[in-house]
């Protein structure tokens, strides 16, 4: 299939001579424009005139001319500066930042301009907008892409490292060496090693015993992106053949190759500099040197079983690659150590897995002799120095290289590192060092040369890119004759000298294209007849190209409307969750489970090199925006921050929505629209409380979730608690009081969800979270508990033998099944249950009503709460604990509290018949939203007033609008 | 039948004017400024093909065993317990199942239908739909690990970063459901399939042909219930206040086809949380029906759901649906493969029969494609001593329905099962005949990415005619 297979050994003559006498070049071939040299071209300083504000001016302005259009009239100030915003932080100017620019403007334009662009340019955000770009292209994610997708917790490092990069202005040059060469130039510098991170952004398979085919995969990427990447090739199709658009060689492609094909991506180099390292060895020889008999003696331990489970692992792979491992390391060719490298990571990572404990399981002698060294051993703790971190960089397996080799008609052709044949140049100058092969710097060399027409060209189109949507070249990873030819060439070589001469700076380029009147040109201007024929497309520029939002963007923007967005406090900062408030690109990458909301708008999963986006319109992003908690949940915190009250200035509040989500004043006709709006949606919210006929949220008919419930007597609804909602709680006046030291809860429910985190989900209490008030209450854990997920607990605030305070979580270890119907009771005693006795007791009971044959499980815990357990000044509370959330997610359709401890035959599930004073007994046959029940009353933090809840919803709208998706 | 987009020729003018165009098809793939070539097709494809409008991929994750299905091999007997012979070339599999002992299988072999097709006593009710069956014994993909092939059966690559053959499906004929997505993907646990979500990604091309995950539970679809403070009416006035902003904004900026096909995904949405419900409500089933799908059987009535659900969705025009069952490598079985397949057989016997049984009863199989297979087979070497490794060398798969000559077998192994020896059809091979059953040419259904012409066979593949032809025509 693949026409190659790797060599070992230099063959002593070079083939590339042999294979490239193959080809001639035709003329056409040879005039292939993005290899020609880079020329200063004249600048046409005749064209426009008068709109033109700098050179750039006169080419667009000249294309425009040609074809007979005309510049698109200026922007307003405040199109400009949320442009700018967008462009350079990706981030909408907040409306002070809107009114001090447009205040500046009509002051002076052009040192507003200045100003503005200088400003954004110097901020951190920049780097966090800008380094995207880069990311994209080298298709960075945090995270392995096989079916195991393990994270790689060193991947943020060279995010973190490219944001700097571009905030620090880095000269371009220097950025393309540390990143294909940074293990040569600098080893010792962890900032600019963290740069060959770029070589390790490929996907790997932690257990593909195939070793050779997933190098040989490692290596075709790696190749493909570093030639799309940099040079603007499309050189994966001389994988297989001679390009058959461009002139490109399969040797070519090899001969790229050639200059990678020695890599070596180790797992054991500390991103440290030489003095941390130093330090670091220092403190773990003391360590090493303490500890020495002790880790000899668990050495020995481990010893059989890593063996064995080493041998077992050895031979999954083929024989070839069994005898490369057997060999002595100094009889290894190069290959077969990045052969040996691949299979030794794979049996590190089952050694590193075994469980002694579990393998001693049969000797106890072992096992006594393993816990008490491991004891030991932590004994020496102190001693050892944290961990430096491990860096996610490539360097070369050896200083000898690793040689691709093509075959063609049964023939293997070594093939040396050479530049595209086409150049005609003369062979790269490699200097290997002791442990390098020197032949990525020979790369990065060349790519970073001024006189390279390719990678000069190319970096500079990226940056034009990205300020006007589309590159001067359409097809930013390809230069060829598949891509797109530029629109405006001379501009482009214009553009890539002014870059190359000012020292490589990107931050000049963009004030140079920011300053220009063709990116001051407003993007509202409908195309007229002539445009739409001639340039339907906006090619030429005759108006600024409107854009969509990108997905970071997006999520990032409802962040800064709802005053929520962070951002980090260092230049080293951690992956967080996309449910947090950080910006975007600090959000975890995890190729094979994307971030919903970045994923649904097209940010890359990381495969492929990405130079552009799609924009793409689907119901999957309605659907996520109009309904998924996140947008309504940031919705949320932008209408809590407007502060709408019934009697307060509902003007002021819209026009500050306005301001804040599409950064402009609202129209008189928007505003009573939005007033209009919001009165609609509150009185309607007013009359479903009102209105008895009305679909009841806060009830459920039974038949939904309670249809296998048998024995027990249930009404016809369930209280319907939901999170976010009015409906969280239900809060009730009871007559239980300081007398009933003994009660007995029961209830009938349904856990529709636990929390992600440790948050409990409380079923009853009585309590208001205050250690010195009484109080208790009933719930289940969360997936983070201390004490396991679903597990049912009584915590009780009330005073023990001594009369002392005394707060106690007693723990039933009865699991509590989410997304089924539930029988739970629970009996208290606070009071000394034996006589002398200092202990009170409470018996849980659980049982699955959905199923027939589920037991009933119990069990009784002894506790040393005696007294003042309930405070009459407090409601009982279902659902949640009083007014501070852990709240139940789900439905409740029997609740009863009785005096005493119930015997078990006294319980509902034994429907006992008479002779029981109950406290409670609701089955919510007859409830209402309006009238949930006797002496009750809703509470729900989330959308407890109809009003904030409507201004929510139109908060939510703004997000929703095309004008806030757009910069239209 | 010529699929819309083979006439397809772009130009920057009537993208910008094709806005009103409907959703989820031409306009929008347009609509992100790719071109999409694609000449005229129908000369091209014998006339035979092109049958199919729907696909229903039943995928059994995690490689089920061919040499104990549909491909006996007496061979593997007569050498049990000894090593592979010298004669066979050594093979790369994922655990390194070289030298193991050979497993014989434990079967009992028949032959079914007027055709004499071989299935294997695991699957007992197959014996009634034999003569629909096309049963490709000779199925080659080049990944040996679950991640890697399962990714190339479903994009082409065992790389990441393709459009799966579903979403090519939806980009090369569009859409013929107004409300559902054209490309939707059910399985039969909570656990997750190998890959993610991106085992139904569009990789490159645009995310409109991605496909929608229905999950059993509530909702079906992602965020498509309201939130919980927002009642109906209140949703409805919110879309009506957000269109008529919408359409504000849109007056001043009608050139801009984009603004009014998020208005009109707004629209769809809304469809879509009326209609998806009722699309997968099987309320209205009658019994008969369903237990003709097995769902009155504890054992059979997940998978039977999933099917019975797929039918339901190719009434209501959707073009690629999978199934998965045993997401998450279930019936990966390196050990113990009798326990194993004895009971996944079992759950998928009675349903996939339903299935085809009705399909054909109300005249929908003949524009049906029905593919039945895994990410690969397995090997004849045993490993632990009572299971197969993976076999990325030779398997079956099976095609049904949509035009395909049932009855007959494709192919062959080699007498042990292990390399595909005849007429081997490489996962390429099958997407491009799977494209051509649906009426396209697979060499001209091509997106531009990153200046090249992109194709679901990775330029490789060949349409397989025997499907329809038979295999010795």
């Amino acid at each position: 299939m693949k026409p190659f297979i790797y060599f070992a050994t230099l063959l002593v003559f070079s083939a590339n001579s042999i294979l490239a006498d193959e080809k001639v070049f035709t003329a056409e071939e040879r005039a292939w424009w993005a290899v020609q040299a880079v020329v200063d071209p004249a600048v046409p300083s005749q064209a426009g005139k008068e709109w033109a504000r700098n050179e750039i001016d006169h080419f667009i302005f000249r294309k425009l001319a040609e074809n007979h259009l005309h510049p698109a009239r200026e922007a307003t100030p405040l199109e400009l500066v949320r442009r700018i915003y967008f462009d350079l932080h990706g981030l909408p100017p907040l409306p002070e930042q809107v009114d001090d620019f447009t205040t500046a403007y009509e002051q002076n334009p052009e040192t507003a301009l200045s100003e503005l662009i200088d400003q954004l340019l110097a901020s951190p955000r920049y780097g966090e907008r800008w380094g995207q770009y880069w990311l994209d292209v080298v298709r960075y994610a945090e995270s392995d892409g096989y079916r195991q997708d393990a994270y790689r917790p060193g991947a943020k490092d060279y995010r973190n490292y490219i944001i700097r990069s571009f905030n620090d202005d880095k000269p371009y040059p220097q950025f393309v060496r540390e990143q294909l060469a940074g293990d040569i130039i600098a080893p010792g510098d962890p900032d600019v090693l963290i740069g060959t991170s770029f070589l390790r952004q490929g996907i790997y398979e932690y257990n593909n015993h195939n070793v050779r085919m997933h190098w040989d995969i490692i290596m075709t990427d790696m190749t493909n992106v570093t030639g799309e990447a940099f040079l603007g090739i499309s050189i994966g199709c001389a994988q297989c053949h001679d390009h058959k658009f461009d002139p490109i060689l399969q040797k070519d492609y090899f001969a790229l190759q050639a200059f990678l094909s020695t890599t070596s991506w180790p797992t054991d180099v500390p991103l440290a500099t030489p003095e941390q390292l130093a330090e670091f060895q220092q403190k773990e020889a003391v360590w090493k040197e303490a500890t020495k008999e002790i880790r000899a003696q668990l050495a020995e331990l481990k010893f059989t079983q890593e063996e064995a489970k080493r041998k077992t692992e050895v031979k999954m792979f083929p024989e070839d690659i069994q005898t490369m491992y057997h060999k002595a390391g100094d009889d290894r060719t190069p290959f077969e150590e990045q052969m040996v490298m691949l299979v030794q990571r794979q049996i590190d990572y089952q050694t590193e897995r075994i469980n002694f404990e579990k393998s001693f399981e049969k000797h106890p002698d072992k096992l006594k002799q393993w816990k008490s060294l491991n004891e030991q051993l932590k004994a020496f703790d102190h001693l050892k120095p944290t961990p430096l971190p491990k860096g996610f960089v490539a360097t070369d397996v050896s200083a000898k290289p690793v040689v691709p080799v093509i075959e063609k008609r049964g023939e293997k052709f070594p093939v040396e590192p050479a530049f595209l044949t086409l150049l005609d140049q003369p062979a790269p100058a490699i200097k290997p060092t002791d442990s390098n092969s020197g032949r990525r710097l020979a790369l990065a060399d060349w790519i970073a040369s001024e006189e390279n027409p390719l990678s000069t060209r190319v970096i500079t189109n990226r940056i034009w890119q990205g300020h006007f949507g589309t590159g001067l070249v359409a097809t930013p990873n390809d230069f060829g004759n598949l891509g797109e030819a530029p629109s405006h060439p001379e501009l482009l070589d214009w553009l890539t000298t002014r870059f190359v001469k000012g020292g490589w700076r990107m931050k000049e380029l963009h004030k140079l294209i920011m300053m220009s009147s063709t990116y001051r040109m407003t993007a509202k201007q409908e195309p007229t007849s002539s445009e739409s024929l001639t340039d339907p497309g906006n090619r030429l520029l005759w108006r600024f190209p409107p854009r969509r939002l990108s997905s970071e963007e997006i999520r990032d923007a409802m962040l800064v409307a709802s005053g929520e967005i962070r951002f980090p406090s260092t230049d080293r900062p951690g992956s967080v969750p996309g449910s947090s408030p950080y910006r975007s690109i600090y959000v975890k990458k995890q190729r094979n489970k994307p971030d919903e909301l970045l994923n649904c708008f097209d940010a890359p999963l990381g495969f492929q090199s990405a130079p552009q986006r799609p924009e793409t319109t689907t119901p999957t992003q309605s659907l996520l925006m109009i309904n998924d908690s996140w947008p309504l949940d940031r919705a949320k915190a932008f209408a809590k921050s407007l502060q709408f009250t019934e009697s307060g200035d509902w003007r002021k509040n819209i026009i500050s929505a306005y301001q804040r989500a599409l950064g402009r004043m609202p129209s008189e006709t928007e505003i009573d629209k939005a007033k209009n709006f919001i009165q609609t949606l509150t009185s309607l919210r007013g009359d479903d409380e009102q209105s008895i006929e009305s679909t009841s949220l806060g009830f459920r008919t039974n038949s939904e979730k309670f249809k296998s419930v048998k024995g027990i007597e249930l009404g016809s609804q369930a209280l319907n608690l939901q999170r976010g909602s009015r409906f969280e709680q239900l809060e009730i006046d009871t007559t239980l009081g300081s007398q009933h030291d003994a009660f007995t809860i029961e209830a009938v429910a349904h856990l529709d969800s636990i929390y992600p985190d440790g948050t409990v989900n409380t079923l009853v209490s009585r309590w208001d979270d205050n250690r010195n008030t009484s109080g208790w209450f009933l719930c289940v854990t969360s997936t983070k508990s201390r004490y396991q997920p679903r597990n049912l607990l009584l915590v009780l605030n009330g005073v023990d033998y001594d009369g002392q305070p005394k707060y106690e979580v007693v723990v039933s270890n009865l699991r509590v099944p989410v997304g089924k119907p539930v029988y739970i009771g629970t009996s208290v005693a606070a009071h000394p249950v034996s006589k002398g006795g200092r202990q009170g007791e409470v018996t849980f009971y659980l049982k699955d009503l959905s199923d027939p044959e589920a037991k009933m499980e119990s069990v009784t815990i002894s506790h040393s709460v005696i007294g003042k357990l309930n405070d009459s000044s407090f409601p009982v509370v279902i659902g949640g604990r009083s007014q501070v959330g852990h709240l139940w997610d789900g439905q409740v359709s029997r609740l009863t509290l009785s005096e005493n401890q119930l015997p078990e035959e006294q319980l509902l599930l034994h429907q006992p018949k008479a002779g029981l004073t109950r406290i409670l007994d609701l089955d919510f046959s007859d409830s209402t939203d309006r009238s949930p029940a006797p002496n009750a009353g809703w509470y729900g933090r989330g959308a407890s007033d109809s009003l904030q809840d409507s201004v929510t919803d139109f908060c939510h709208l703004l997000f929703n609008s095309n004008e806030f998706l757009y910069l239209y | 039948m010529s699929p819309q987009n083979s006439n397809f020729k772009p130009t920057r003018r009537n993208f910008l004017s094709s806005a009103g165009a409907g959703f989820g098809s031409v306009a929008l793939s347009a609509l992100t400024g790719q071109n999409l070539i694609a000449g005229s097709v129908s000369q091209k494809i014998p006339h035979h093909f092109g049958k199919a409008k729907s696909v229903i991929f039943l995928f059994m994750e995690g490689g089920p065993s061919h040499l104990d299905l549909f491909d006996p091999k007496p061979l593997l007997r007569k050498l049990a317990g000894q090593k592979l012979p010298d004669s066979f070339e050594t093979p790369v599999t994922a655990a390194g199942e070289v030298y193991s002992p050979l497993l014989p299988d434990k079967r009992k072999w028949a032959q079914h239908g007027e055709s004499g097709l071989w299935i294997s006593d695991w699957l007992p009710k197959h014996s009634a739909i034999a003569d629909d069956l096309c049963v490709i014994r000779s199925c080659v993909t080049d990944g040996i690990n679950h991640a890697g092939g399962m990714c190339q059966m479903n994009t082409g690559a065992v790389f990441g970063g393709r459009p799966s053959l579903g979403s090519w499906v939806s980009y090369g004929l569009g859409s013929e459901s107004r409300n559902l997505p054209d490309f939707v993907v059910l399985k039969d646990s909570n656990a997750m399939v190998v890959n993610g979500v991106r085992s139904w990604g569009s990789g490159f091309i645009p995310s409109t042909h991605q496909g929608v995950l229905l999950e059993s539970n509530d909702p079906p679809i992602a965020n498509l219930n309201n939130p919980a403070s927002v009642s109906a009416e209140v949703q409805k006035q919110k879309l009506a206040f957000l269109a008529d902003m919408n359409r504000d904004h849109l007056k001043t900026r009608s050139s801009h086809s984009d603004l009014e096909a998020r208005i009109k995904s707004y629209e769809l949405a809304f469809r879509m949380q009326a209609t998806a419900p009722e699309a997968i409500d099987l309320a209205s089933e009658p019994e008969s029906i369903k237990s003709l799908y097995g769902l009155d059987q504890a054992e059979t009535k997940t998978y039977g759901r999933q099917c019975l659900l797929a039918r339901r969705l190719v009434e209501r025009g959707v073009r690629f649906i999978q199934l998965y069952h045993g997401a998450g490598s279930k019936w990966d079985s390196h050990s113990n493969i009798e326990g194993n397949h004895s009971k996944l057989c079992h759950q998928v016997d009675q349903p996939i029969v339903g299935l085809l049984t009705d399909l054909k009863q109300r005249g929908l199989l003949d524009e049906t494609l029905v593919i039945w297979g895994g990410e690969f087979g397995r090997t004849p070497m045993s490993e632990k001593g009572n299971g197969r490794d993976h076999n990325s060398t030779g398997f079956t798969m099976w095609m049904a329905g949509g035009g395909v000559k049932g009855g007959q077998t494709i192919g062959a192994t080699d007498e042990l099962g292990l390399y595909a020896t005849e007429d081997k059809l490489h996962v390429h091979d099958i997407h491009a005949t799977v494209m051509a059953l649906m009426g396209m040419d697979h060499t001209k259904v091509i997106y531009t990415h990153k200046g090249r012409p992109e194709r679901v066979d990775m330029n490789e593949g060949h349409v397989h005619e025997g499907l329809v032809n038979g295999a010795t025509s």
